[in-house]
């Protein structure tokens, strides 16, 4: 008899031999005494639970439902915890310091001015000219490239506002101290080339070189750096 | 508050499909649990812990009022009730060739005699509770092998492999009786 035969048999007969036994067993249980009060209470909780279930998705186990309240409960206060702005601001804090390796430095100016009057170099090395600038009610970025070497030189200057957090990503390979204007800068070297950044005049400015070999030069420009009016 | 509220939308009208399964069936239920076990607070606790399965089963009950929706609780009801007989008798695990000898907790021999059943469904019937269980679940209510473990608490292989060997078996007995070659 192969598995084919067995299996119209089993398709044929199980649906009736079930009705059979069904039936058999509905008819019996016409007599079965009255249910125990305990079970009648039990089975009007569970009715209950999953009538919730049904509409509302509670778990019907006690276990789940703790753990389904634990839940809510831990996203209920993150989210009441985060809608606090001097804690949210940690929160966002915390992911770019520890996540993105950043430092937070906190500004105070100690310049008092009506508006933010921007800084232009009034020195440039050889063969550097502006190419782009962006200049804005609290900020400027003037690009300037090499037209033989290539190489880029962009100035850039942020108005601070008391209090700001400015967040810098600490990316260099080693920093220097020097003096600018006679305010302390630092200059950063890294791989693409050096940085130089200093405070003044309620700015944040910082000067950036692609070419390694000419410190000198990158502070000529920074010292250069006069007011445009 | 939100717990009471939902006490409070208890409505009569609004009755779901599990509580209409429970009013016409408990009964059943209870009846198959206590021919198993023969004591009412176990087939209570039976027939309650069969309800819990059902709930997370729901969705395979499309009709309240069929007969297949009666196969598939008076499985579900046999196999817990069948769970606590055993646990409370301490079987202990057994081969498969064994399993076909073991003592058929769920048989009742009134109904043999008294169902109307044709020598093909005898047979079925005197199977092993495990193979029987499993073909009702495959043949009636047309279960998966997954949704059928998921039910039983057991592996989709073990279901398998108890649908070959209930095949083998119902063959087996099927020649003995001459009934097919």
């Amino acid at each position: 008899m192969n598995d084919d035969t067995i299996d119209n048999i089993l398709q044929e007969y199980i649906p009736t031999c079930a009705d059979k036994i069904t039936d058999y067993y509905s008819e019996k249980s016409q007599y079965m005494e009255a249910p125990s009060e305990q079970f009648l209470r039990n089975m009007k909780r569970l009715i209950r639970k999953a009538k919730w279930k049904e509409k509302y998705h509670i778990p019907v186990r006690t276990g789940q439902r703790i753990a389904a309240a634990i839940l809510m409960f831990i996203i209920t206060t993150t989210m009441l915890t985060v809608s606090v702005d001097a804690i949210r601001e940690k929160v966002i804090q915390w992911f770019t310091v520890v996540c993105d390796d950043y430092v937070m430095y906190q500004y105070q100016t100690d310049d008092t001015h009506e508006k933010f009057v921007p800084l232009y170099p009034t020195y440039l090395p050889e063969n550097y000219e502006k190419t782009e600038e962006t200049l804005q009610d609290d900020m400027l970025i003037v690009t300037y490239k090499n037209t033989t070497t290539g190489d880029v030189l962009i100035v850039g200057e942020m108005w601070i506002v008391d209090q700001d957090r400015i967040y810098e990503n600490s990316e260099f390979d080693s920093v220097k101290d020097t003096s600018i204007h006679g305010r302390e800068a630092t200059v950063g070297y890294k791989e693409e080339g050096m940085t130089v950044s200093w405070r003044e005049a309620g700015c944040r400015i910082i000067v950036d070189s692609s070419n390694l070999s000419n410190e000198e030069e990158l502070i000529r420009v920074c010292e250069s750096l006069r007011k445009s009016n | 508050m939100l717990m009471i509220y939902m006490t409070l939308m208890d409505d009569e009208e609004d009755k779901s499909k599990f509580e209409e399964i429970y009013h016409e069936y408990s009964k059943l239920m209870r009846y198959r649990a206590y021919e198993i076990l023969k004591d009412q607070h176990l087939a209570e606790d039976a027939v309650h812990q069969a309800f819990l399965k059902i709930i997370n089963n729901l969705n395979k009950i499309s009709s309240v009022k069929c007969n297949k929706t009666k196969h598939f609780l008076v499985v579900v009801v046999e196999r817990v009730a069948i769970d606590i007989y055993n646990k409370n008798h301490k079987k202990d695990i057994i081969s498969y060739d064994e399993l076909e000898e073991k003592q058929q907790i769920g048989v009742n021999s009134d109904l043999l005699e008294q169902a109307n059943l044709n020598d093909i469904e005898k047979i079925i019937y005197q199977l092993p509770d495990t193979y029987r269980e499993i073909f009702i679940l495959k043949y009636s209510n047309e279960c998966s092998n997954r949704e059928i473990a998921k039910l039983l608490n057991l592996k989709e292989g073990t279901i398998c492999q108890r649908l070959a060997r209930g095949k083998e078996v119902l063959a087996e007995r099927l020649k003995e009786v001459g009934i097919y070659e």
